[in-house]
């Protein structure tokens, strides 16, 4: 495994190579840069080959798996069998928090590709930076305007054949020495998609714009002042999975960072963020007969509005010596978020309902992580980390608060908890070019707004009806990561397995026996007891020509709930990759394939699932670039037009199938 | 002082004291609360007053009895409601007055279950003992009560008739507490509160097929009432379905419809 995976976007700047060779510095333990692989002479530069740009193909590669609602669109990521709250994702560093109760407007749906310097990808519990996580986190971090650079603009439109999906990037940046700015705008949008069969997925289109605007300001010789705000409005996002769909997502992301050289050891970086994000969904267009004949709440209407907002402050300072790195970051947050849902039968003799699935919960944490890394000698590095929360949860809305307390009366409401996790890692060289790694983590999160105060939302798979409960305990991990890499000039390998024993496994608990009454089955969320997950990740590149290069992966993931003895629900099967990369610089050519074995171990009571098949997809790519300034890439994602979906996909939505994509981009 | 200035003395005194008592007269007690009706008979006025126009179910009144357009303050006042459906009559459970000195207002309170709703069939009759005169008269008010669906009458053994009434209140989302009358009769006038019964209620919600959890069977409070605690998870229309055991094992079931605001 991949434990810290930096993948560098497209067209990197100069600025950005600083930072990765300081990321690399700073994560020397066990990092694999694959953009910077020289062995992958892509000038593609990991960019997805579809042309939709969307960061969940980014993700992928990555090593994230998404769990699936919608056409390309939103996807949750998961991470080696850990998903919501087990993770943590972040933007820059802050926390942008869902406002859809049913996970249809994750923060990585507000980050478009273009936008994005690196999206660092954490799997070994070590990245405590920006929150509490039982081995995964994600951090996407955002382009920043360069000083001292000529004023640029860059325009990129792309489509595809598959759901007429298309797309308009126009970017403009420049700076002189003591300002930059820096402005982008991302139109993404589909119609219905078709799947492998042929078949059209009604209502799996959807409309997308995002605009980014930043500015850089040299306010002294060692300090600047950079400031950023993210507008993102997606309309109209069909989610056939589901049985409603977004009418309108928006989100308002701003902030402003502090950065400052005091010495040549000493840096720090003050961020002072805000952002809020409102969702709203209806199944207004969903035909008479589904309203009528679904499972769940028919006869009605149910359009739910949700909102959340988040302000925080990150202080980050770090301290680099020959020997040492020691780097600080206390990060405070205050999270408010609201979800309601109306009912409107088609009955016009019964009344309309209204009911709070969130009745203003209100979240403030403050956390510090410390990591202190040594170079104990030339060849043996430790690193050590540590983190530690305190958090004040509490719900305002009255009225909810009687609901909430009826279900759980003498219970508490208001929490004050903490929680604490450290790490100790190891990298050794063996040889020259031949390292071993090794981390061992205890890790623990606190649960999340939505498992304490979540009040009556609906699962679609798995047809139950989850409520939250306000005296959940933290889970608490330990984890041990295990791995050895090696590099020359023609071939790079690494191979890693990890074990994670999670206690106190938060899950959706079968609480009401609603077999007699008809209504839909009701959980509380409560503790399985002990889960234990392990898994292993093997890749390698090889240079085998000076213009071809071949990269393999594969990542295998087994889960269990030991307590309760059944599987761990969404995990990924065994998954593997093999790419092939040809060409030089004015012209080349890709061959990718994806393969995923069968998923035969299915949860049967955490999350009932079913089993999926085992599935193949390659997709071919041709790139030009008769100048440096123009970029012509033409690819069929699907070739074979495989009709198939992932396990990790809502209710067997299936994948796309074959599209043909034309893209042109263009610098002046 | 000669006796001339006395006299001048007491004549300013006792016109100052005229003045005050003609022109600072002690203004009539004032009453918030809303007249339902009065009647007249042998000089005696009743005045039914309540807090809301008066409804199926529990009401709680206020009665002034006056004497020649007088507020008596001692009188013995008892409240007879008679229902005249035609071929038969008939009463309903009533609170009493529980003292023959009213409040300072003139008002004695008083609490009447109507069973039924009716707009000209109900007469509130008032009985008035004026302690002054030792006279007995009987002044019968007439009502309006309307409909809302908190009163259940169910049969019971032999003779015996059950009432259970909800006490109607300003429903709204999160736990509520809920009240229960119950009242057994065998001839309609004569109305006895049960207090040894076991209550069950389940508080649904049809139109969605779920109900809820949290809620709290009511339990007995003397005088008849129950109160349990039922939890109204959203808006909308909810039922409450009231299972009532008596202590001789009889059964009985009502259905409550009730909205949620």
């Amino acid at each position: 495994m991949n434990v810290v995976v930096t993948i560098t976007t497209l067209l990197l700047f100069s600025a950005t190579v600083a930072r990765s060779q300081d990321t690399l510095r700073t994560i020397v333990v066990r990092e694999v840069v694959v953009e910077a692989d020289p062995l992958l002479k892509s000038w593609r530069l990991n960019r997805p080959l579809s042309s939709s740009g969307s960061v969940d193909d980014l993700m992928r590669l990555g090593g994230l798996t998404l769990i699936q609602r919608a056409n390309g669109f939103a996807g949750e990521a998961s991470m080696l069998g850990l998903r919501g709250g087990q993770m943590n994702t972040s933007i820059d560093g802050m926390k942008i928090h869902a406002a859809c109760v049913d996970k249809m407007d994750p923060s990585t749906a507000y980050v478009e590709i273009d936008n994005l310097s690196t999206l660092d990808v954490s799997s070994d519990a070590t990245d405590l930076r920006y929150g509490q996580n039982l081995g995964g986190s994600v951090n996407f971090t955002l382009k920043q305007p360069a000083l001292n650079t000529p004023v640029r603009s860059v325009i990129d439109i792309s489509g595809e054949s598959n759901a007429s999906m298309r797309r308009l990037r126009a970017d403009v940046s420049g700076g002189t020495p003591d300002i930059a700015l820096r402005a982008g705008y991302t139109l993404r949008s589909a119609d219905d998609m078709r799947s492998g069969d042929g078949t059209t997925i009604a209502l799996s289109g959807f409309t997308k714009h995002n605009l980014q605007i930043g500015g850089l300001w040299k306010v002294g010789d060692h300090d600047n002042v950079s400031a950023v705000l993210i507008a993102d409005l997606a309309t109209d996002v069909g989610y056939p999975a589901l049985i409603m769909d977004t009418r309108k997502a928006q989100a308002l992301i701003g902030a402003v960072t502090w950065r400052s050289v005091w010495s040549s050891f000493v840096t720090t970086s003050t961020k002072v963020y805000a952002n809020s994000v409102d969702h709203s969904m209806d199944d207004y267009d969903r035909p008479l007969s589904e309203i009528q004949n679904r499972a769940f709440m028919p006869n009605m209407y149910m359009p739910m509005v949700g909102t959340t907002a988040v302000y925080g402050l990150i202080v980050e300072s770090a301290y680099a010596a020959s020997e040492d790195i020691l780097k600080v970051v206390i990060d405070g947050t205050y999270l408010a978020a609201t979800a309601t849902m109306s009912m409107m039968p088609l009955d016009t003799t019964v009344s309309s309902m209204q009911l709070t699935n969130i009745g203003d919960a209100r979240v403030s944490t403050l956390g510090t992580s410390i990591s202190w890394e040594r170079m104990l000698s030339d060849d043996l590095t430790v690193r050590v980390g540590t983190r530690v929360d305190l958090s004040s949860r509490t719900i305002e809305d009255n009225q909810f608060r009687s609901v909430l307390g009826g279900y759980f009366p003498g219970m508490e409401l208001d929490r004050l908890t903490g929680a604490l996790s450290a790490n100790v890692s190891a990298y050794y060289t063996i040889a020259e070019g031949l390292n071993v790694w090794s981390v061992l983590a205890r890790s623990e999160r606190m649960p999340t707004h939505l498992e304490l105060y979540g009040f009556w939302l609906y699962d679609p798979q798995a047809n139950i009806v989850t409520i939250g409960r306000p005296d959940l305990s933290n889970e608490q991990a330990w984890s041990l990561d295990i791995g050895t890499s090696y590099r020359d000039e023609d071939l790079s390998l690494s191979i890693s397995g990890w074990i994670r024993t999670i206690n106190n496994y938060i899950a959706a608990v079968p609480t009401i026996d609603t077999s007699t009454t008809g209504e839909p089955p009701t959980r509380t969320m409560g503790s399985i007891g002990t889960a234990d997950l392990m898994g292993f990740d093997a890749r390698a590149t090889v240079r085998v020509l000076p213009w071809w290069s071949m990269q393999a992966s594969v990542r295998g993931i087994w889960g269990v709930g030991v307590t309760i003895d059944d599987p761990l629900p969404l995990i990924a099967p065994v998954q593997a990759s093999i790419r092939a990369v040809v060409g030089e610089r004015v012209l080349q050519g890709e061959l990718a394939v994806f393969a995923s074995t069968a998923q035969n171990r299915i949860s049967r009571s955490i999350l009932p699932e079913d089993a999926t098949a085992s599935w193949a997809r390659a997709d071919v790519l041709i790139a030009w670039r008769p100048i440096a300034e123009l970029r012509i890439q033409a690819s069929c994602t699907n070739v074979l037009d495989t009709f198939y979906h992932e396990h990790t996909s809502i209710n067997n939505m299936p994948s796309r199938g074959r599209s043909f994509n034309l893209g042109v981009r263009a610098e002046l | 002082m000669s006796s001339f200035q006395i006299f001048l003395l007491a004549l300013v005194a006792l016109s100052v004291v005229g003045c005050s008592s003609t022109t600072d007269p002690v203004p009539p007690p004032t009453i918030d609360k809303l007249l339902i009706s009065s009647a007249t008979d042998a000089g005696y006025t009743a005045e039914v007053y309540a807090t809301v126009a008066l409804a199926e179910g529990y009401n709680p009144l206020f009665v002034r009895v006056l004497h020649n357009g007088v507020a008596l303050s001692d009188a013995h006042v008892t409240v007879v409601p008679d229902m005249d459906m035609g071929t038969m009559h008939h009463s309903c459970p009533v609170v009493q007055p529980n003292d023959s000195i009213p409040d300072s207002t003139g008002l004695y309170n008083c609490a009447v279950f109507f069973t039924m709703p009716s707009a000209t069939d109900w007469k509130v009759g008032v009985t008035i003992h004026d302690h002054r005169t030792d006279t007995t008269v009987t002044v019968h008010v007439p009502v309006s009560v309307s409909a809302n669906g908190n009163v259940r009458i169910v049969q019971g053994a032999a003779t015996t008739k059950y009432i259970f009434t909800l006490l109607s209140d300003g429903w709204k989302v999160g736990m509520n507490d809920v009240k229960f009358n119950v009242y057994r009769t065998t001839d309609g006038y004569d109305h006895t509160p049960v207090d040894d019964a076991s209550l069950k209620m389940v508080p649904t919600m049809p139109s969605m097929g779920h109900g809820s959890m949290g809620n709290v069977h009511p339990s007995s409070t003397d005088g008849g009432w129950y109160t349990g605690r039922a939890n109204f998870t959203m808006t909308g229309d909810w039922q409450l379905d009231l299972t009532v055991t008596t202590m001789d094992a009889q059964s009985f079931n009502a259905k409550y419809q009730i909205a949620v605001h």
